[in-house]
């Protein structure tokens, strides 16, 4: 064997995919060729290092928390709709209790004084969870007046309670106006469909009568196997939109298919923004400064080290400059994830009560399945006991027979 | 296995418990996963999270062709690829440059006093690791470090198998190299 072959086998032999003969002269060749046999030490040594290289390091304990609670803020609207008409009921309440305060006990103006304050606190308590609610969730008759006061208590509110997690932020916000609020805006779409190619090729219509475009495109199964309806195809893309559409985009593209999940997320990058924005103008300055000191340089190795503090400032604002931009374009044009299943027939619309009733009887259902099925493995896999214990209960039978007969006889006699 | 089926069809009908459920058992996998990719803590958590958010994003894609961890590890490499990559589109010269300082002092080897010990050893083997070219890289830790067979892998990466063999191979070489380049520094340092 030539050591060249020996490096070509190397991997196999570790993986144990050569064979008898092959591992033999591998060896052999080994304990003649010291080069060779330091790289199989070195492999060796590799491979049982990478195998350890990360045991006893685990998931820092909010991992999997942190994403559920993205998770569960993305579907937040549907929640936040109920929410709204808690807070909605409440402040109905508050204002009947109200009312009946200032005609039972006559107090007049002083009574009504004294409730508002109270009235704001609640209705900021409903308002923050409403913050995202969509504009048209509709709003009770009677309570059109206390909605304008809460609307304005929602902008407050939900920027207080966004920043209530990033400290300071209040304080920033307020200093730094000339930004507006970044905020990165992105829907999750899941739809089934019936037209699979007519409405795909209306989707991408609608990506790009809005002046989007798709960014990935994942596609599975055939047009030929979906016809047979055993493997139906389904296509996961992900695309961006001009933010001030997205609203748009969803709604529209909900008339397309049979919408069976939509969610919007809000990711407040408004704080980092500034942070860097800060960081840049520093940055910036700095350079300016060692730029001046560029004429006043006596010796060359003056002119070498600041030469070189230029070039990493120019780095750290390039750094700086493409954390902007690449926010920009995210707060500019939010991510749409788009999933789309081709069905013979479309079953599931908007969760409905019956929709709701329908799932969790399914869900029931696959359990006793499954408990059917467990059942009878269960049952399957006692067959070796069971016969066992027939043997044995036969005989003991037997034996509990031929003593009753003797005894019986014996009694006979 | 069967519970994780009934998990999975409760989490593709949006059941968010079920969803957990499924995830939890393959959070530090997840994460080690990241952190090779990554190099980094804070950005294997910040990678493991998204690629949760994708796996529940695109639960429907999953079609029982793979175990579920393999395809969970798909959809986390391909995470973590896209960040790495979008990273060096936006600053391509500053990483290269980053990434010529960072071999170099991986090479140099003469920094503590000769013995390369195992502590010694692993952190000049992450650092190697992160040297290597990401395509590389992620087939290298799916194979050499989570342990998964050939063809998973190569399912995990939509790559066909003689790829996924010859990528393995010379990262593997790769590294070796630096490993016995360092190994004999450290024998000469000795002698």
């Amino acid at each position: 064997m030539k050591c060249e072959m020996f490096e070509n086998h190397l991997d196999g032999y570790f993986d144990g995919s050569l064979s008898e003969l092959e591992r033999q002269s591998m060896e052999e060749h080994m304990q003649a060729c010291p080069e060779c046999r330091r790289e199989y030490e070195a492999q060796k040594l590799l491979l049982e290092e990478l195998r350890h290289l990360d045991d006893g390091v685990t998931a820092p304990p909010d991992l999997v928390s942190g994403a559920m609670e993205r998770i569960r803020r993305e579907r937040q609207p549907r929640k936040r709709r109920a929410a709204y008409w808690l807070g909605g009921a409440a402040a109905a309440a508050l204002c009947l209790t109200l009312a009946l305060g200032t005609l039972l006990g006559g107090a007049g103006a002083a009574g009504a004084d004294s409730a508002a304050p109270m009235a704001a606190p609640m209705a900021a308590g409903a308002a923050e969870e409403v913050a995202e609610a969509p504009a048209e969730a509709p709003a009770p008759n009677a309570l059109m007046a206390m909605d304008a006061g809460a609307d304005r208590i929602v902008t407050e509110e939900s920027v207080a309670d966004d920043s209530a997690a990033d400290g300071s932020a209040a304080k920033n916000r307020s200093a730094e106006p000339e930004y507006g609020l970044k905020i990165i805006r992105e829907a999750t779409i899941r739809m089934e469909t019936e037209n699979y190619d007519e409405d795909m090729a209306a989707l991408e219509q609608l990506v790009s009568s809005m002046g989007g475009f798709i960014t990935s495109r994942e596609e599975y199964g055939s047009e030929q196997s979906a016809k047979t309806g055993e493997n139906p195809r389904s296509l996961w893309m992900q695309l961006r939109v001009p933010s001030d559409q997205l609203d748009a985009f969803v709604e529209q593209a909900g008339e397309v298919g049979v919408v069976t999940y939509s969610g919007i997320s809000e990711t407040d990058v408004t704080d980092q923004y500034a942070d860097t924005d800060r960081k840049l103008q520093a940055y910036q300055k700095q350079y300016d400064r060692v730029l001046a000191m560029m004429d006043q340089a006596a010796t060359v190795e003056e002119l070498i080290q600041i030469e070189s503090e230029l070039s990493r400032l120019e780095m750290e604002i390039e750094n700086c400059q493409g954390s902007l931009n690449y926010w920009d374009t995210r707060v500019n044009y939010s991510t749409v994830y788009v999933s789309v299943d081709e069905v013979r027939r479309v079953v599931s619309a908007n969760p409905t009560m019956g929709e709701r009733m329908r799932t969790a009887l399914a869900n029931s259902w696959d359990d006793f399945t499954q408990g059917c099925q467990d059942l009878v493995v269960d049952l399957y896999a006692a067959i070796p006991y069971i016969a066992v214990w027939i043997v044995v209960l036969a005989a003991a039978g037997g034996v509990a027979v031929l003593v009753v007969r003797k005894v019986r006889k014996r009694r006979e006699k | 296995m069967e519970t994780d089926m009934l998990n999975l069809k409760r989490a593709s009908r949006g059941d968010e418990r079920a969803f957990e459920a499924l995830i939890t058992p393959h959070a530090d996998a997840t994460y080690r996963l990241c952190l090779r990719m990554m190099g980094n803590e804070q950005d294997a958590a910040d990678m493991a999270q998204e690629a949760f958010l994708r796996a529940w994003r695109s639960l429907s894609s999953y079609k029982g062709q793979s175990r579920f961890s393999t395809w969970l590890f798909r959809v986390t490499t391909n995470v973590c690829l896209d960040e790495l990559r979008r990273r060096k589109r936006g600053e391509s010269e500053s990483m290269q440059a980053l990434e010529e300082n960072g071999l170099e002092i991986v090479d140099t080897g003469d920094t503590p006093e000769s013995a390369l010990d195992r502590a010694e050893l692993r952190r000049e083997l992450k650092s190697a690791i992160a040297c290597l070219n990401e395509d590389q890289r992620a087939a290298l830790i799916l194979r050499d470090v989570q342990g998964l067979p050939y063809e998973e892998i190569a399912r995990a990466l939509d790559l066909n198998l003689n790829t996924v063999k010859s990528r393995i191979s010379r990262a593997r070489a790769a590294l070796r190299e630096k490993l016995s380049r360092g190994m004999e520094l450290s024998a000469e340092k000795r002698v």
